[in-house]
C-alpha cells in the first residue's frame, strides 16, 4: 500500500523532469541560433574591418607614391628650372630665361598637381599641395580608416555577445545534467537539483533577453557620418577650417558620440584661435571615450593658453602618470606649473624632462639605434615655448607667440621670467649636447663671448681674410638683393673653444639649412666672422623676418643675438 | 498496457531519429561556418596579395614616370637650343649644348622607362602601364577577393538557417517527449506535431544544404 503512491509520485517526477529536459533542449537550440547569429555578425564585421584596413593602407601608400612623384619629381624639376630662369634673368640673359620659361610649361603639363586646379604660377608664390593630397588620397584613406574602426568596434561588441551566449549554452548544459542527475536520486535532495537547474535556466532566460537587447542595440557603421568626417579632415588639411567645422558638425549630428569628429572639431577651432570652443570639443571627445595622448596633449595645451593651469596639469598627468616618455607633455606640464607660479614643481618637471631625454638617447645608443626624431623636435619646441612666455612677459608678443596673456600668469613675473630664461638655456644646451655628444651638458662654464655685431664685410685681403667689417645700426637690414647674407662678428675671451655650433631661427623656427658646425682652430685671434645667407648665388636672398642667431661654444650656449630683415 | 508500451517504443525510436537529425543539422551548420571562415581567409589572402601587387606596380610605374619627366626635361631643353636667328658661332655653341642634352635624354629613354607608354601627344600613359602590369599579376595569382567574400556570406546564411532548423528539431523533440510522458489520448496529437516538425526539420536540412 505504501509503495504504490511512491511509485506514482516517482513517475510523475520523472515525467516532469523529462519535459523540463526537452524544454531546456529547445532553449539551448534557441540560444545556439542567436550565438551563431552574433558570431556571424562579428566575423563579417571583422572581415570588413580587415578589408577596410588593407584598402586604407593601400590608398595611403599608393597616394604617397603618386604624391612623391608630383612633389619630388615634377615640382622639384619645375622649381629647379624656375631657379635657373631666375639666375638667367639676374645675369641679363633673357633668351635663356625665355627658354627656361617654356621648359617649365612643358614640365607642368606632366603633373596634375601643377595644373590650374591646384596651382597658378602667376598668382601663387608657392604651391599648396594640401588640396591635391586631400583629393588624391587623404579623404578616402581617412574614410576607410574610420570604416575600419567602426567595423572593428561592431565586431568586438558582437563577439562579446557571442561569447556571452556560449557561456549561456554551457550553463544550460549544466542545468540539463542536474535534471538528469535528479532522476537518479531519491527523496528531497532531487528537488534541490531540479531547483538549482531551474534557477540556472531562469538566469539564462534573463541573460538571453539582455543579449538580444545588446544585439538590437549594437553599434552601427554610420557611413554618412564617416563621409562627412573624412571630408572635414580633407578640408582641415587644406587649412579651410570654417568649411571643415561645418563637416565635423554634420558628422556629429549623424553620430552623436563620434569622438574623433569632436577631436578634429577641437583642432579646427584651435587653429582658428577659438580656444573656448576647442576646449569644449576636446572635452566632448574625451567624454565620448577618446582618452589618448593626442587629445590630452591638445586639451592640456589649450588649458595652459587660457590660464587654466590645474586642468592643464591634470590632462598632462593623465598620460605622464603611466607613460613618462612623452617629452612634449612633460614640457607642457612644466610650463603650466611655471605659469601658475609654482616654481618648485616646474623645476621638478624640467629635471624629469632632462633625465628622460638623456635616458632615451642613452638607451637608443646602447641598442645601436638612433633616438626618435621627435625628441629633437619636442625639445626645441619646449625651448621655443619658454621664449614665447618670455616674449609675453616682456610685452613683446610676436605673430607666432603662443603663451598665456601676462594677466593670466600667476606669481612674480620677474621671477618667472628669470626661471624661464634659465630653463630655456638649459634645454637648448641639453639638445645640442645630446645631439653632438650623446650626453647631458657638463657643469663647465661657457666660453665668454661678447654680444654679437651684425653687419657686412667690407674688405678682404689677397688670402681671402677679412680686413673690413661694417656693423649695421640696430641690426636691421632691408629686404632686397643687397641683403643676400648677413655677417656676425663675434669676440671671445679666455681659452679658445674647440667646437662651435651655430643655429639660426627665422620667426621662431630654426632654419636648419643655416645651421653650421665648425671644429676649426680659432686660437690665432679672438675676433671672428660668420656669414649666414646666400651670398654665393644670384638666385636667393634672405627673406624678411626676425633672425635669432645662437652660438654654442663647446656645447654651451655662449651668446644669442638678433637681426632683422625688414621690408623697405 | 501493451499498446502503450508499443507507442512509447515507437516514440523512443522517433526521438532517437530526431536527435540524430538535429545533430546532423548542427554538424552541417558547423561545417558551413568553418567553410565561411576558410572563404574569408582566402578573400583576405587575395586582398593582401592584390595590395602588394598594386603597391609594387605603383612604385615601378612612378619610377618610370619620374624618368620620363627627366627625359622630357632634357629633350625639350635640347629642342630649345635651336635658334634659327642665331649667328654661326652661337649656333655651333648651341648645337654642342643641344647634343649634350639630347644625349642625356637618349640615355634615360634607353634605360629607365618603357618608351611604348609615351602617348601620341608626348605624355606618359602611367595608367596603361599599371593596368598591363595588373593584368600580368592576375594571371599568376588570385587577386580578386569579392567572390570569396560572397561565398563566405552565402555559407554564413546556410549556417544560420541550419541553426534555426535545430530549433525545429528541438521543438519536435519536445512534442515527442510530451507524447511519451502523456497517458491520455492527446498524446497522439503531440506525437503527430512532433513527427510533422521532424519532417519540417528534414526539409530544412535539404533546403539548407542544397538550396542556400
Amino acid at each position: 500500500m505504501s509503495e504504490q503512491p511512491e511509485s506514482k509520485s516517482e513517475e510523475r517526477f520523472e515525467r516532469m523532469v523529462t519535459v523540463l529536459i526537452a524544454s531546456v533542449a529547445v532553449w539551448v537550440a534557441i540560444t545556439v541560433y542567436f550565438q551563431n547569429y552574433a558570431s556571424n555578425l562579428s566575423d563579417q564585421a571583422r572581415r570588413r574591418a580587415q578589408e577596410s584596413s588593407i584598402a586604407a593602407t593601400k590608398k595611403e601608400v599608393v597616394g604617397a607614391i603618386q604624391y612623391s612623384y608630383h612633389w619630388q619629381s615634377a615640382y622639384q624639376i619645375w622649381s629647379e628650372i624656375d631657379w635657373q630662369k631666375v639666375a638667367a634673368e639676374q645675369a641679363g640673359d633673357t633668351a635663356t630665361a625665355d627658354r627656361y620659361a617654356k621648359l617649365k610649361e612643358k614640365i607642368a603639363a606632366l603633373s596634375e598637381m601643377l595644373g590650374s586646379k591646384y596651382f597658378d604660377p602667376a598668382a601663387d608664390k608657392f604651391i599648396n599641395p594640401g588640396k591635391y593630397e586631400a583629393d588624391l588620397y587623404l579623404v578616402e584613406a581617412t574614410r576607410l580608416t574610420e570604416v575600419y574602426a567602426a567595423e572593428a568596434e561592431l565586431g568586438n561588441v558582437t563577439n562579446n555577445i557571442a561569447d556571452a551566449l556560449v557561456v549561456q549554452i554551457t550553463l544550460l548544459t549544466v542545468s540539463l545534467s542536474l535534471y538528469g542527475l535528479s532522476m537518479a536520486l531519491k527523496g528531497g535532495v532531487r528537488w534541490l537539483f531540479v531547483i538549482i537547474g531551474t534557477g540556472i535556466v531562469g538566469v539564462c532566460a534573463l541573460w538571453l533577453g539582455k543579449s538580444l537587447i545588446d544585439i538590437l542595440a549594437r553599434p552601427e557603421v554610420n557611413h554618412s557620418a564617416i563621409n562627412a568626417y573624412a571630408e572635414g579632415t580633407g578640408l582641415a588639411y587644406q587649412g579651410k577650417y570654417d568649411e571643415a567645422i561645418v563637416k565635423f558638425n554634420e558628422a556629429i549630428v549623424q553620430k552623436t558620440n563620434y569622438k574623433m569628429a569632436y577631436s578634429k572639431l577641437g583642432d579646427a577651432y584651435y587653429n582658428k584661435d577659438d580656444l573656448a570652443a576647442a576646449i569644449a570639443n576636446y572635452e566632448a571627445a574625451r567624454k565620448a571615450g577618446l582618452d589618448d595622448v593626442n587629445i590630452n596633449w591638445n586639451l592640456g595645451w589649450s588649458y595652459y593658453l587660457t590660464g587654466q593651469y590645474s586642468q592643464a596639469i591634470e590632462a598632462d598627468e593623465r598620460i605622464l602618470s603611466h607613460d613618462a616618455s612623452v617629452l612634449g607633455m612633460r614640457m607642457n606640464e612644466a610650463i603650466a606649473y611655471l605659469a601658475a607660479g609654482d616654481l618648485t614643481n616646474a623645476q621638478r618637471q624640467y629635471d624629469l624632462l632632462n633625465q628622460e631625454a638623456e635616458r632615451q638617447v642613452d638607451e637608443a645608443h646602447q641598442r645601436k639605434l638612433e633616438p626618435p626624431a621627435s625628441l629633437w623636435y619636442y625639445m626645441d619646441a619646449g625651448a621655443i615655448d619658454l621664449q614665447n612666455l618670455i616674449d609675453q612677459l616682456d610685452q613683446d608678443p610676436k605673430e607666432w607667440t603662443q603663451a598665456p596673456k601676462p594677466d593670466l600668469l600667476a606669481g612674480d613675473h620677474a621671477v618667472i621670467r628669470k626661471f624661464a630664461d634659465k630653463q630655456m638655456t638649459r634645454i637648448k644646451e641639453t639638445v645640442v649636447a645630446l645631439e653632438y655628444s650623446g650626453k647631458l651638458p657638463t657643469a663647465q662654464n661657457a666660453v665668454k663671448v661678447q654680444p654679437f655685431k651684425f653687419g657686412k664685410i667690407t674688405g678682404k685681403n689677397a688670402e681671402g681674410l677679412i680686413t673690413g667689417f661694417e656693423a649695421t645700426p640696430d641690426a636691421v637690414f632691408f629686404y632686397g638683393t643687397d641683403t643676400k647674407s648677413v655677417t656676425v662678428e663675434f669676440t671671445y675671451d679666455g681659452a679658445p673653444p674647440k667646437q662651435l655650433v651655430w643655429k639660426v631661427y627665422l620667426n621662431g623656427v630654426e632654419n636648419q639649412s643655416l645651421r653650421a658646425v665648425s671644429n676649426d682652430d680659432i686660437s690665432s685671434g679672438s675676433t671672428w666672422y660668420k656669414t649666414f645667407g646666400y651670398g654665393f648665388t644670384d638666385t636667393f636672398i634672405l627673406s624678411s623676418g626676425e633672425y635669432v642667431v645662437e652660438l654654442y661654444a663647446d656645447l654651451k650656449l655662449a651668446q644669442i643675438g638678433k637681426f632683422y630683415v625688414k621690408e623697405k | 498496457m501493451q499498446n502503450n508500451d508499443r507507442f512509447k517504443s515507437i516514440m523512443a525510436v522517433i526521438v532517437a531519429v530526431v536527435t540524430v537529425l538535429g545533430a546532423m543539422a548542427a554538424c552541417l551548420a558547423t561545417v558551413a561556418m568553418s567553410d565561411a571562415a576558410d572563404a574569408d581567409f582566402a578573400g583576405i589572402d587575395a586582398a593582401i596579395r592584390a595590395q602588394k601587387a598594386e603597391i609594387v606596380n605603383e612604385v615601378n610605374a612612378y619610377e618610370h614616370y619620374r624618368a620620363f619627366t627627366e627625359y622630357t626635361r632634357y629633350l625639350e631643353l635640347g629642342n630649345m637650343f635651336y635658334d634659327p636667328n642665331a649667328d654661326k658661332k652661337t649656333s655651333v655653341a648651341n648645337g654642342t649644348l643641344q647634343r649634350k642634352a639630347w644625349g642625356v635624354a637618349s640615355g634615360i629613354i634607353g634605360v629607365f622607362f618603357k618608351p611604348r607608354y609615351i602617348t601620341l601627344d608626348g605624355k606618359y600613359d602611367v595608367q596603361r602601364e599599371l593596368a598591363e602590369e595588373w593584368a600580368d599579376d592576375s594571371k599568376s595569382a588570385d587577386l580578386n577577393p569579392p567572390p570569396h567574400f560572397t561565398e563566405s556570406d552565402q555559407l554564413r546564411k546556410r549556417s544560420s538557417f541550419l541553426t534555426a532548423d535545430m530549433i525545429v528539431f528541438a521543438l519536435s523533440f519536445w512534442f515527442l517527449t510530451l507524447a511519451q510522458t502523456t497517458e491520455k489520448g492527446i498524446k497522439y496529437l503531440w506525437a503527430t506535431l512532433g513527427v510533422l516538425l521532424g519532417f519540417a526539420g528534414v526539409i530544412g536540412i535539404l533546403l539548407g544544404r542544397f538550396l542556400i
